[in-house]
């Protein structure tokens, strides 16, 4: 294990998403990590902020990652796309503008300074690639017989300031549900867009967007979605009965919470809005 | 290129100039999920822009449609920064006071205003600012009851929201914000080469 403690960013997306805390919680403790979440922390401004100001949007990321780095830490998690690609953005636009000093002008009104070494990272990298593979597995006592899932990444984890994954087809997450003994279906829309916060405005735009990425997931076979944001869940689940589907959409975490044996109410399984059946009933069966 | 006015002001922005190097292949309008609701795709929005049409590219929809996917930006073969350009293009139309014929701005001004008031985002009232500012949305959207009833049995409904310790302080550091003007290079990663 490389670390085991780190800088907790929930962003502001997760006491409100559908059992991601939970799991996410019930996943760290069984691994053993210590997840401290950020105190005093702030919306990171996600696509709003660059929209409107960009200083603004800078200092609201800096802050954040500021507060990271007076509490010690040297790595910052966050389970959400937006806020990994947000603040990622943010450090990479400091630091090629050389406005560091700048910024620190304006956090200096709020008693924050930032340096930039902060490393930040998003939730999966965790538990995909600081635990060891052995480890993992060791914990995963109750796998899924044969639930076939179809991996759904969305835009931010890996377009185009993330560096973990391929931009296009990245495969993070395939391994996580493979050790947790789903199985897992190619998926071509795996990266296709769920429409964002466009969904608020703009929702006959994106429903043919939910549309394809749900329709691909049932052609590929497969009987449950998993996802690592809270907007993308959001998005995928909450007009389904639109569009007149049924197909499960939760968290990593939670299949990986459910493998390990939490029960359904430990990873928040019935906070979803589309029934997870298909997952229960598979997770029953080795119970 | 000649460019004046809010051409030239737009060229000039931290780059700005990078959609100059435009080749018009399409790869942007071909990769953008978005597209079919824009009046022009990015690539038609770049042609008007290079015809020296800004007048029209800034009263088009194409950048309040974009959801920030960045599939254009990670494809273009002139790695132009595409969605930032279309961050830029909507600040430039705010700050003409230029009114979308779709609700994003409205969206937008309610995630602000939340923000700045508690320095996090509440959805439930960011939700309630944006009907309120926009209510043919409102209209529009009867299953919101019916889905904000779902939520709420499934204890989703942030019914108190919660803020940073010092929302006035915040607020200023973000006025403060907005009063840096750096001089800014420009972006380094890319080949500024080739511009018309």
């Amino acid at each position: 294990m490389k670390e085991s403690r780190y800088a907790f960013y929930p962003g502001c997306s997760l006491k409100t998403a559908a059992g991601y805390k939970e799991s996410i919680q019930f996943v760290a403790r069984r691994l053993g990590i210590e997840l401290v979440e950020l105190p005093d922390w702030n919306c990171c401004g996600a696509t709003v902020a660059f929209s409107i100001n960009e200083m603004e949007a800078l200092a609201m990321a800096a802050r954040v990652m500021a507060i990271a780095e007076s509490e010690g830490f040297d790595q910052l998690v966050t389970p959400c796309n937006a806020c990994y690609s947000t603040l990622r953005k943010a450090q990479k636009i400091i630091e090629e503008e050389g406005i560091t000093q700048q910024i620190n002008q304006a956090l200096q009104e709020d008693g924050k300074s930032y340096s930039g070494k902060i490393k930040v990272r998003h939730i999966i990298e965790v538990f995909a690639r600081d635990i060891e593979k052995e480890e993992l597995t060791s914990v995963i006592t109750h796998p899924f017989p044969e639930l076939p899932v179809a991996p759904y990444y969305g835009c931010q984890l890996t377009r185009p300031w993330g560096d973990l994954d391929h931009p296009e087809n990245p495969t993070i997450m395939d391994g996580i549900l493979e050790a947790s003994g789903c199985e897992v279906v190619d998926f071509t829309a795996k990266t296709y867009c769920c429409g964002a916060a466009q969904m608020v405005a703009n929702k006959e735009a994106c429903l043919p967007l939910v549309k394809a990425i749900l329709t691909d997931a049932k052609r590929k076979g497969a009987k449950a979605i998993s996802t690592i944001c809270p907007l993308c869940q959001f998005n995928l689940d909450s007009v389904q009965e639109d569009l007149g589907e049924s197909i499960p959409v939760v968290y990593f975490t939670q299949l990986m919470g459910l493998a390990m044996g939490g029960s359904p109410k430990e990873v928040g399984i019935g906070k979803v809005i589309t029934p997870a059946d298909a997952v229960l009933q598979a997770a029953k069966g080795v119970r | 290129m000649e460019a004046t006015g809010l051409l030239k002001r737009l060229l000039e922005l931290p780059g700005g100039d990078q959609l100059l190097r435009c080749i018009q292949c399409g790869t942007c309008t071909g990769s953008c999920p978005m597209a079919e609701a824009m009046d022009y795709g990015p690539r038609g929005l770049f042609a008007l822009v290079k015809g020296g049409d800004i007048e029209e590219a800034l009263h088009s929809n194409t950048f309040w449609f974009c959801a920030s996917c960045y599939y254009c930006t990670v494809r273009c073969p002139r790695e132009i920064l595409i969605t930032d350009q279309m961050y830029a293009f909507k600040r430039l139309a705010i700050e003409q006071g230029i009114k979308p014929k779709v609700s994003t701005l409205q969206m937008y001004t309610a995630f602000h205003e939340t923000v700045k008031e508690d320095g996090r985002l509440s959805e439930t009232k960011m939700m309630r600012k944006f009907l309120l500012g926009s209510p043919k949305d409102l209209i529009k959207n009867t299953s919101m009851a019916s889905l904000g009833m779902k939520l709420l049995r499934r204890g989703r409904m942030e019914l108190k929201g919660e803020s940073v310790a010092d929302p006035d302080k915040f607020r200023v550091m973000l006025s403060k914000a907005r009063t840096i003007s750096p001089e800014k290079d420009e972006i380094t990663s890319m080949d500024s080469g080739g511009a018309a």
